[in-house]
């Protein structure tokens, strides 16, 4: 299967993408219609400040899908070794290893929560995140390298193309 | 860069226009005129041999060295 431009492999990622996103930003605008609207005012302070640091990687997420859905769109047109692809990418570690910051202190706090005599659910929703947190920060560090490589990729395109 | 391109300079001297010299040497105008306005990176052996060539130079007649 052809992975770059039309009827490829990034045309189906940017419409699953484009799907994704709408559906992120539908389960955004629903998530706080229903926080304000059920807000009886959490007895746990720390649950207040997880349920805030959830809402905003939820928000740095669709930012995330916002560049990847540029790259893609890229791809699909085959403008692989472009600089608004390296800044998308930029953009995109840099918002990965936020999440990931981001929910390392959610898991400390989770630990700290008790779910009345649940107590166990604190522990398992720590883990979690936990897991989440590491899978942001490898994916961040990935992109991070990953980023570097493709801006000498583009800077050797340019050497290559300016060689007479 | 410190290298400057005088290929401009030479054609003024051959009273050749940039459209003959790139039939002579084989490579597109819009290259030509990138290796004019000094936006070329690197130039391979073989195109500044066959410049060397059509205007009957030697390579420092068409490269100059200015620091910077």
């Amino acid at each position: 299967m052809k992975v770059l431009g039309r009827d490829s492999l990034s045309s189906i990622i940017s419409i699953f993408l484009t799907i994704l996103l709408i559906i992120c930003i539908g389960i955004l605008i629903g998530g706080a219609i229903f926080i304000a609207n059920n807000w009886t005012g959490l007895t746990e302070s720390n649950l207040n400040i997880i349920l805030c640091g959830v809402y905003i990687s939820g928000i740095l997420s669709l930012i995330m899908i916002i560049e990847f859905l540029g790259i893609f769109k890229m791809l699909k047109n085959e403008k692989v070794f472009e600089m608004d692809n390296a800044k998308r990418l930029k953009v995109s570690y840099i918002i990965s290893l936020i999440i990931g910051v981001l929910y390392s202190i959610i898991s400390i706090m989770l630990f700290n929560v008790r779910f009345g005599n649940m107590e166990i659910l604190s522990y398992v929703l720590g883990f979690f995140s936990i897991i989440i947190s590491m899978v942001f920060l490898v994916f961040g560090i990935g992109l991070v390298v990953l980023t570097e490589i493709y801006k000498k990729a583009i800077i050797y395109k340019e050497e290559n193309e300016l060689t007479i | 860069m410190a290298i400057i391109v005088n290929l401009d300079v030479m054609l003024a001297k051959r009273k050749m226009s940039s459209l003959e010299l790139s039939e002579k040497i084989g490579i597109t105008q819009a290259n030509l005129s990138v290796l004019k306005t000094n936006k070329g990176k690197a130039i391979r052996f073989s195109t500044l041999n066959a410049i060397c060539e059509a205007l009957d130079c030697t390579p420092g007649d068409i490269l100059e060295y200015k620091k910077m």
